[in-house]
């Protein structure tokens, strides 16, 4: 995904995706890290979760 | 004393160029039968895409088998007959190789060339020509032997049935594999696109490809899509998205078949050419792709760091929901 999202990105600078570096710059920071710990957000309203999907709103 | 080694090479030396076309046509036939046959064995009737790839790659497999098999035992003796089925069996290796050609996988696995058929056929471009230059090569060698010209009817009679009886027994297969998938139905889902939920008996469960998972249902649709096992909250969430109101959905092309079943349209559902090498079965299948820039955008609005950044995509493409999956 940010290979797609940004097309001169790699990876391989930050020691692979699995990285703790990668995981720390660029993942958690990201709107997708979020998302996926089911954090409650500003722009978005979690209306369902369970152990494997989770679906947001937009407010 | 000669070894055996030396009197096994002088018996094939004596045999000339017949015996050893003959011989190859052997070795053919009994490759290609039983690899087509262990293929067919171990048939999971889902995704239903993959059924098909099997039954028409193995059927053309099997006949080519079949017909080596003849051209070995030289039933027919007849010059004329042999040539016309080394001529079908270059035909259908044309139609594997052109059928095949249509749904490459993206890239070569580390598997074998001959472990190929094994995979759901998944060949890339490579091995694909690797291995139809394999299936071809007897046959071309066939159109130089010349067999002895003692045509005999009765055995032209017992290859065309042998043909029927091998067609009639995939069809009856294909069939019965068809009907256990229908006792596997669970839910038709709403949609024109045939959205269908299965319930995966213990054997697909422990025997799959990706090894023993935790996927309970199989989510499969006669559109462009690849279909593909969910988990038991995922088809909760399905439920769940049916009952809201309608609005497109953000989520990775992954989850189309999922946003879809509930009723729901995915702001993408397929990939886009450019990363295409992505994809396991690339959606070529279809020959379908979603524009790069709303790929990339979908990407961006999860990478982007800040949420104003991701509403503002989200807007663009009128999203209303976001779907994440947890398991895939």
């Amino acid at each position: 995904m940010y290979m797609t999202a940004w097309p001169d990105f790699k990876a391989g600078d930050v020691g692979g995706f699995q990285s703790k570096a990668f995981i720390k710059e660029y993942y958690e920071p990201s709107v997708a890290y979020m998302f996926n710990t089911g954090a409650e957000m500003e722009y978005f309203e979690k209306i369902f979760e369970n152990e494997d999907v989770l679906i947001y709103e937009l407010r | 004393m000669d070894s055996y080694g030396v009197i096994f090479i002088n018996k094939i030396k004596g045999l000339g160029f017949n015996g050893f076309v003959s011989i190859l046509h052997l070795v053919y036939a009994l490759w290609l039968v039983s690899t087509a046959l262990r293929v067919l064995a171990n048939v999971h009737v889902v995704p239903w895409y993959v059924m098909d790839i099997i039954f028409i790659s193995s059927g053309i497999l099997l006949l080519i088998g079949i017909s080596s098999l003849v051209m070995f035992f030289n039933f027919v003796k007849s010059a004329q007959i042999q040539r016309i089925l080394a001529s079908s069996n270059i035909v259908l290796t044309l139609a594997f190789f052109w059928y095949l050609s249509q749904i490459l996988i993206s890239g070569e696995s580390q598997i074998t060339v001959f472990d190929k058929p094994f995979n759901s056929y998944g060949f890339g471009i490579i091995s694909l020509i690797i291995f139809t230059t394999i299936l071809a090569v007897p046959n071309i060698m066939a159109f130089f032997s010349k067999p002895i010209e003692e045509k005999n009817k009765r055995f032209i009679a017992a290859v065309v049935l042998a043909f029927i009886v091998s067609l009639t027994s995939l069809g009856v297969y294909y069939t019965y594999l068809g009907n256990q998938r229908e006792v596997l139905l669970i839910e038709e889902m709403p949609g024109d696109a045939g959205y269908r939920l299965y319930g995966l008996d213990q054997n697909v469960i422990d025997t799959s490809s990706f090894g023993p998972f935790e996927y309970q249902y199989f989510l499969d649709s006669n559109s462009g899509t690849t279909g593909h096992p969910i988990t038991a909250g995922a088809y909760e969430a399905i439920q769940f998205l049916q009952g809201e109101e309608s609005g497109s959905v953000l989520g990775w092309w992954d989850y189309e078949l999922d946003i879809k079943a509930s009723g729901k349209e995915p702001v993408i559902a397929y990939a886009s050419e450019e990363i295409k090498w992505s994809v396991g079965r690339p959606s070529e299948l279809y020959d379908t792709f979603e524009s790069n820039e709303k790929v990339m955008d979908v990407s961006r609005f999860f990478t982007a760091t800040s949420e104003e950044t991701a509403s503002d995509i989200a807007g663009k493409y009128g999203a209303r929901y976001v779907y994440i999956s947890r398991d895939r």
